[in-house]
């Protein structure tokens, strides 16, 4: 253990753990520009690097790149990746009330929490947790995406049936473009550009983004800054005291985020808007959340930094990535001459390990650089709004158009965009439409799958009901859906921030 | 209320147009957007139900309407003249009047802090896409005119 933690000691290494996070977080904070962006651009620089070396720095970006996310969600209240969606419902509204520093502490904090539990579960635990893993199949996926469909009910207390729609709506949207099975082509209606679907990317850019800068235009008579910015002395002392009074939050939404990420497919996201429900459901005070409370944040951010750890578990041991960006360290690795997979650690054992604690100090160096850089992020909402609108619709732009070289997704996102003010004036939070979009897919696929398995065996009841890990989640959905019944508040509000 | 109402027939004609177009998929193509287009008019069924029970509110109001004409034709503006203005000019040309337009006093001051903040927004993020990330930004005029 010495030998590699020695090695990640020498000036270089260190170095390169620094830019690493630095660069990450500057990519993964502009909405568009996502993780696995990040690590795709930054491939081909260590081509030149030793092995080693290459895969420090890439694990740094990753770890850089989906705190990063959190910064555009806390500042406008648009996620720079889909990771940090749920830290949009009550980042922003913190940062309207003047605490963006406090969020961007707690997310800094909770990020390092949740990546350390995370690279940590990498290194002590990736045979065991691979081998449950390896035990999902398509009923498993389906409940799974039902489970987080939940979560709607979570962010649509203000009307349940206003959510369910937004759920549906985005579910549908997931429909459009080419069926995963079977091959049709779905609701493009003559329009070839529509046969691979909507992109996410563009879809959270325009659905979060455009309806909060026109919100923004309209109060600026009355509220020309989203807020004031006036540096605090001991705010980062104080915030994470108040923390680490909660250290089941803390743990609860790591672990969920390391079992999400181990699962191939997952992803961030999922893991974030999961442990933030989680957390809203098992809170005294559920009411609070979504106005804009710091445990909100810790939920989400340390769950998706935990998912980083998480991801790489399949991608080690057996060569599969479990999210986008573990695909590109999949090619990284490759490039360097590893063939990942159960002989990695006893042929690459050391560049394997010395790479696992690179990300356990990643992790540690990661809450000094979200703590600093928190306070240069934290001086743009002192921009007056007619200053800062044009520049986060300017950013919308150039982060549309770059995930394909594409005017197309940039019309794709105003279009969004126009959809989502409207709804979002409805009442409808965005979260439920980008919620049905994300899980419709995954949702989808396991349901397709399973019924052709049920049919292949001639019982429903087998695949969908009796598989030991479906029957849990099941369970855990029943549970997800009745929780208010049993906590007993099931007649009071929970805001969600859409109506502050 | 009225535009609960309106929502409400609108997704019920959304829900009704993804059911019948589904029928032209096959068999495992067309089961999920069929649950999909069943839920989403059933929920909309409710919506218009409850809408009707209950008073209300007003969800546009004068100002939320000239904020919403405002940004949104200068962002249509914006992504329509781009491919031919190109990234650089077209982004110079929106930061600028877009906060010239908005801000609460149109003075000389604002114009040249507006063109200042443009200038410099522009210049850091296209040096950044195009020369660090790569990234191919149209052009446009710039390159007609062999720039």
């Amino acid at each position: 253990m010495f030998e590699f933690v020695g090695a990640l000691l020498e000036p270089h290494h260190f170095a390169l753990i620094i830019c690493g996070l630095i660069a990450g977080a500057v990519v993964g904070c502009l909405p568009g520009l996502t993780a696995t962006m990040a690590l795709a651009l930054l491939v081909p620089f260590t081509f030149a690097m030793d092995p080693t070396s290459g895969l420090i720095i890439l694990g740094a970006v990753y770890v850089g790149a989906i705190y990063g996310g959190c910064i555009s969600a806390i500042l406008i209240g648009t996620p720079g990746t889909p990771s940090a969606i749920a830290t949009t419902f009550d980042g922003y509204p913190l940062t309207k009330k003047g605490m963006a520093e406090h969020a961007l502490v707690t997310a800094a904090f909770g990020s390092s929490i949740g990546g350390l539990i995370g690279a940590f579960g990498l290194l002590l635990l990736s045979p065991i947790l691979v081998s449950i893993a390896l035990k999902f199949g398509p009923p498993e996926y389906f409940w799974l995406a039902v489970l987080g469909l939940t979560v709607i009910a979570t962010l649509s207390s203000k009307s349940l049936i206003k959510g369910l729609i937004g759920g549906t709506l985005g579910l549908l949207m997931g429909t459009v473009g080419i069926a995963p099975i079977g091959g049709d082509v779905r609701f493009t209606f003559g329009f070839t550009e529509l046969q691979a679907g909507f992109d996410l990317i563009v879809a959270l850019i325009g659905l979060f983004c455009l309806p909060e800068v026109i919100e923004m235009m309209e109060r600026r008579k009355v509220q020309l800054r989203i807020a004031e910015y006036k540096k605090k002395k001991g705010v980062a002392l104080a915030v994470v005291k108040q923390l680490l009074k909660k250290p089941i939050l803390l743990i609860r939404s790591a672990v969920i985020g390391l079992i999400v990420g181990i699962i191939p497919g997952a992803g961030g996201n999922i893991a974030g808007l999961l442990s933030y429900d989680i957390a809203v459901k098992s809170s005294k005070e559920p009411e609070k959340f979504g106005t804009g409370i710091i445990e909100g944040v810790a939920a989400s951010e340390t769950s998706n930094n935990a998912e980083v750890g998480g991801s790489l578990v399949p991608l080690l041991t057996l060569g599969i990535p479990g999210a986008p960006p573990a695909a590109v360290m999949l090619g990284a690795l490759m490039i360097h001459g590893l063939r990942p997979g159960p002989d990695l650690f006893s042929v690459s054992g050391d560049i394997v390990y010395t790479f696992m604690y690179s990300l356990i100090i990643a992790n540690i160096l990661l809450f000094f650089v979200g703590f600093y850089g928190a306070r240069i992020f934290a001086k743009l909402i002192s921009l007056p709004v007619y200053a800062l609108v044009p520049f986060i619709i300017f950013l919308c732009v150039i982060g549309s158009y770059s995930i394909r070289n594409n005017m197309l997704d940039v019309y794709a996102m105003v279009g969004f965009g126009i959809f989502g003010y409207f709804t979002k004036k409805l009442g409808i939070h965005p979260g439920t439409i980008v919620l049905g979009l994300i899980l419709g897919r995954i949702a989808e696929i396991g349901f397709v799958q399973s019924i052709l398995l049920s049919k292949a065996i001639g019982s429903y009841w087998a695949v969908f009901i009796a598989r030991p890990i479906s029957a849990i989640l099941i369970i855990l959905c029943a549970v997800m859906l009745l929780w208010p019944v049993f906590a007993g508040y099931f007649k009071k509000e929970i805001p969600t921030g859409e109506g502050d | 209320m009225k535009a609960d109402l309106v929502a409400g027939f609108v997704f019920i004609f959304v829900s009704v147009v993804m059911y019948f177009e589904s029928l032209n998929y096959s068999e495992l193509g067309s089961i999920f957007p069929k649950i999909g287009a069943a839920g989403l008019f059933l929920f909309s069924i409710i919506y218009i139900a409850t809408s009707l029970r209950e008073k209300g509110e007003g969800y546009f109001s004068k100002d939320s309407v000239e904020a919403f004409v405002f940004t949104f034709v200068a962002t249509i503006v914006y992504v329509g003249i781009l491919p031919y203005l190109g990234f650089l000019l077209s982004g110079f040309l929106y930061i600028t009047l877009f906060s010239y337009m908005a801000a609460p006093s149109r003075t000389k001051r604002v114009l040249l802090a507006s063109i200042g903040f443009s200038v410099l927004i522009n210049a850091l993020f296209y040096s950044v896409f195009r020369f660090i990330f790569n990234v191919p930004l149209p052009s446009g005029l710039l390159e007609s005119l062999g720039l």
